[in-house]
């Protein structure tokens, strides 16, 4: 799919930016890609927060595996693969709705952009309760 | 006063001032400072930490230092937490001594991963590639490419003069949509708000969010309410920025 490419393409773009090292690079890349094709694919089946609640825990899953197998911290791959679900969009027309004066617009959009924080906030926070699987002493991530 | 103490604890705190100046959890920031002090032989390692500053005591063979920091200045920089993170493993793990240590520090609080120039392409390439996956058109990612790069130059020349961030967005998302507007007009670029939407992607604080959740599920409930409510009112600034723009055109 060509969205996965760019979702790729964009991630890595975003971890680039933020100084990733080299051989973190294409995971980090894989981990945003694969957030936004579940994002995708999932919202025409179970609507919006569940479909970017589960992109947002399956990044943060990823990423926490990544971190395990490149023994790198997790935030190396979660930040810039949370980048293609953070409502920018929402933020947008939320605004323009405002100023319009298109007052339904707005609320609705103004829904869109909260329920899609809140999916991302548990999504990531679901799954950092998970306690670390590994003794106190070996932080791998 | 004993050198080495004195030595161990710069280090220490030293690691902790990069990884807070690099946005990293809270917990992170304690655990790396709690195992590398233990391990280079501080009996006792005592901290506060929030994302502004770092309080610290430590005790070494019946001898006691202290020291307080604000941290101003924020630059997320995963390849500093990254080493950071490497550095306090090979600590624990015995694989590197203190003068080592503290060599490897001041490597890692001077390094660059990528060349500027290629950050500004990676903000770029980001910025246009997620134009078109939210539907703009190969021309409105052209667009938000090189007005990434501009808004890149506006936020580093910005971030050195520690200029609020929540003005610093105000103002770049309001060039971001004067620009997108300009394109559009000039008949260089499709649809505005695909150009919008993915140019603020660049602004948008999904670092101080995601952190920010993370420290609160760690119990740091005040870093991670700091972080949350910058988020907010960063992510306000760019809405209010953007719809400024709309209210005079």
């Amino acid at each position: 799919m060509q969205d996965f490419l760019f979702a790729l393409v964009g991630t890595i773009g975003f971890a680039i930016l933020f100084e990733v090292r080299r051989k973190n690079i294409f995971f980090c890349g894989l981990s945003g890609a694969v957030g936004w094709v579940t994002f995708m694919f999932l919202t025409p089946y179970t609507g919006l927060f569940v479909s970017v609640f589960l992109a947002a825990a399956i990044i943060v899953i990823l990423a926490r595996l990544f971190a395990r197998i490149l023994r790198a911290p997790a935030p190396i791959f979660y930040i810039p693969g949370i980048f293609p679900i953070v409502p920018g969009a929402g933020i947008y027309n939320t605004a323009y709705a405002v100023v319009m004066n298109d007052f339904p617009a707005a609320r609705s959009y103004g829904m869109l952009t909260l329920k899609t924080s809140c999916a991302i906030v548990l999504g990531i926070a679901l799954v950092s309760l998970f306690p670390y699987t590994f003794k106190k002493n070996r932080r791998t991530e | 006063m004993n050198k080495k103490f004195e030595r161990i604890f710069n280090l220490v705190v030293g690691m902790g001032e990069i990884l807070i100046e690099c946005d990293a959890e809270i917990l992170r920031v304690i655990d790396t400072m709690n195992f590398s002090a233990e391990a280079l032989g501080i009996d006792e390692l005592d901290t506060f930490i929030i994302t502004n500053g770092i309080f610290v005591t430590a005790r070494m063979d019946g001898e006691t230092l202290a020291k307080t920091k604000q941290i101003r200045t924020h630059e997320a920089n995963l390849g500093k937490i990254d080493a950071v993170n490497a550095l306090s493993r090979d600590i624990v793990a015995g694989k590197t001594e203190l003068a080592e240590a503290e060599r490897r520090l001041k490597d890692i609080s001077q390094m660059n991963v990528w060349p500027a120039a290629l950050r500004y392409l990676g903000a770029a390439i980001g910025c246009g590639a997620l134009t078109v996956i939210y539907e703009g058109t190969y021309r409105d990612a052209l667009a938000s490419f090189f007005i990434a790069m501009g808004i890149r130059l506006l936020l580093s020349i910005a971030g050195k003069r520690q200029i609020n961030r929540v003005i610093v967005n105000l103002f770049a998302s309001i060039l971001i949509s004067l620009a997108a507007r300009t394109c559009t007009f000039a008949g260089l670029a499709d649809n505005t708000d695909k150009i919008i939407i993915g140019s603020i992607m660049l602004l948008v604080p999904g670092i101080l969010l995601t952190n920010g959740i993370r420290d609160i599920t760690n119990n740091d409930y005040l870093s991670g309410i700091i972080r949350v409510i910058e988020a907010i009112l960063i992510a306000s600034s760019i809405a209010v920025g953007v719809g400024m723009v709309f209210l005079f055109f």
